[in-house]
């Protein structure tokens, strides 16, 4: 049906073994796979200074526009910068919800 | 019989579609598969049993590699999160793919090593897919921490590429990079000579030019632009816009000839294209119908150089087991159907058709050309319209005439782009000059698909 060689049957067997093999030891590995628990996880991102920052790096936050940006510099310059950053809450527009969202991507020095 | 392995291919493929349909249990297969084996070992000098048993075998192979895919290990994300979450986790991971920008974010793929929840810090495995907003500038290897939201991909294409989950990463701020990098090191070579190439490519073309040029050389279809895209699509030319068996052709047309020039003897032609071939594979991301392609021109140059005669059939299928057999569920893609289905069209119908339509040959070389090109463009449309009307529901009558004229003006452009670049990197001040050929040529493309789509019932959309 296939007219074979004996050299060709050879190597199809040898290579569907090697195939049956690897898949046997294949499925041993995964059911016999156990996950273990980590440290956490420590999440660093490149936090914006708030006394520092321009309005252009600022925009770079995800729900900060132009209007925002804008009103967090003049806040920083009536009041001669921030003391911290809870103090982002008094900006106008920045609830509670929306600082919570908003105070990860900050720092202050 | 010639074409041994075409047989085999076929049965692999029912033992998928057998498994996809019918769930049958793992361990059930594997002693159907390991008893015939033992039938085809016991009977293996009676060639009608023998190859009964290793056809079963094939079939029973193409079964448990599906199967085995289903398994999957604890500590794999998917057996890890619940199907709904809203919950934000930290992963940490490698990133496997290199990121491209979709729209206005970007994609790249992550091997996970670790997950992070409110009540959960475990080793995790497996692949998931990153959607990041913004620009996000990381590279292949590198290993990052990543906090978003995780939810289960749409459609069947993620879940054909072992991917169970994708991430939403807000902007740039939510990916802290750990700065190791893991990978496979000449990869991570290949990785860094492909960026660089893109780079040459957007400094000396245009935005639109560059794009379709990025995606013909460089397999980078995110890059194209939408019109380009859809005005292809139409024409039934985008593959050209995708790397493929005809630029992997090209690719060794190219080694071949400079090798030529530089008086390097035949045999050793071949074995200096041969891990080129791999690294332009590697360099296009290793798509479908490059890898096809490669394992084809491997095929074809491993035969020479064992001194044995090429079976391009045989090639063929060769190439098809090798991706299933790593990627069972590409059987399902359309990538993968269209891929096959046109160069096993061009293949057979062909030279049936050459057959049928000039029985004498024809003395007039540029006639000869003419007709041969035709009849390679119908092949390959009657071998994939029934796949793109059924995938698509598009019907392109139009795509046998603009592939005729498109295709031998984007192997020009192809040539051209690789001289563009090899000016970029040698000699850039004539690079400029390159780079303006270039824009000519994929004008002159886009004005052919444009101009033929004016054509009454060039391009009909099905109903779906």
């Amino acid at each position: 049906m296939l007219n074979l060689t004996q050299q060709e049957c050879r190597a199809i067997l040898f290579l569907t073994a090697l195939a049956l093999i690897g898949s046997g030891a294949n499925f041993i590995i995964k059911m016999n796979s156990k996950t273990r628990p980590m440290p956490v996880l420590s999440f660093d991102i490149a936090r914006i200074n708030l006394n520092d920052a321009d309005e252009e790096a600022l925009m770079k936050v995800p729900g900060i526009g132009e209007k925002t940006a804008q009103r967090i510099l003049d806040y920083r310059f009536r009041e001669g910068g921030f003391g911290g950053i809870e103090e982002l809450k008094k900006v106008k527009g920045i609830s509670g919800y929306r600082y919570e969202r908003l105070k990860d991507y900050f720092t202050v020095n | 019989m010639k074409r041994p392995i075409l047989l085999l291919t076929i049965s692999f493929c029912c033992g998928i579609i057998f498994a996809s349909r019918l769930r049958m249990e793992w361990p059930l297969i594997y002693v159907l598969a390991v008893l015939s084996w033992g039938g085809a070992a016991f009977l293996r000098r009676k060639p009608v049993g023998h190859s009964v048993f290793i056809i079963l075998l094939a079939f029973l192979l193409g079964a448990l590699s599906l199967t085995s895919k289903r398994i999957l290990p604890a500590g794999n994300i998917a057996r890890i999160i619940p199907y709904r979450t809203s919950e934000t986790y930290l992963i940490k991971g490698v990133v496997v793919r290199q990121p491209q920008r979709r729209g206005r974010g970007t994609a790249f793929m992550l091997q996970v090593e670790e997950i992070q929840g409110k009540s959960l810090n475990r080793s995790a495995s497996g692949r998931i897919m990153v959607y990041s907003g913004g620009e996000v500038t990381l590279h292949y290897g590198e290993r990052v921490i990543l906090r978003g939201r995780l939810y289960r991909p749409w459609g069947r294409y993620l879940y054909s590429s072992g991917i169970r989950y994708v991430m939403s990463v807000k902007s740039g701020f939510d990916i802290s990079r750990i700065g190791l990098k893991r990978g496979f090191c000449y990869r991570c070579f290949v990785m860094g000579l492909k960026d660089r190439l893109e780079g040459l490519i957007f400094r000396y073309l245009d935005g639109v030019p560059a794009g379709m040029l990025d995606a013909m050389i460089l397999g980078q279809r995110p890059k194209v632009a939408g019109f380009i895209n859809s005005l292809m699509r139409s024409s039934g030319t985008v593959h050209i816009l995708v790397v493929s068996g005809f630029h992997v052709g090209l690719v060794v047309f190219i080694i071949a000839m400079f090798l030529r020039l530089l008086r390097v003897p035949r045999y050793w032609r071949f074995v200096i294209s041969l891990p080129l071939l791999i690294t332009y594979c590697l360099l296009t991301g290793a798509s479908n119908p490059v890898v096809r392609a490669t394992v084809m021109a491997v095929i074809f140059i491993t035969a020479y150089l064992l001194k044995r005669e090429p079976n391009i059939c045989n090639s063929i299928c060769l190439a098809a087991l090798f991706i299933l057999a790593f990627s069972p569920r590409q059987l399902f893609d359309v990538g993968f159907q269209l891929s096959f289905a046109s160069v096993s069209s061009i293949v057979f119908l062909y030279p049936r058709l050459k057959r049928l339509l000039c029985p004498r040959p024809i003395k007039a070389t540029p006639l000869a050309f003419v007709i041969d090109g035709c009849l390679v463009s119908v092949s390959a449309w009657l071998g994939t319209c029934g796949l793109i009307a059924y995938h698509f529901r598009i019907f392109s009558p139009v795509a046998v005439l603009a592939n005729f004229l498109v295709v031998p003006l984007a192997a020009l452009i192809t040539l051209a782009g690789f001289s563009l670049l090899a000016a970029a990197l040698l000699f850039p001040p004539a690079a400029p000059v390159f780079a303006r050929a270039n824009e000519v040529l994929i004008w002159l493309m886009v004005s052919i698909n444009a101009l033929l789509l004016r054509i009454p019932g060039a391009c009909l959309r099905l109903p779906s």
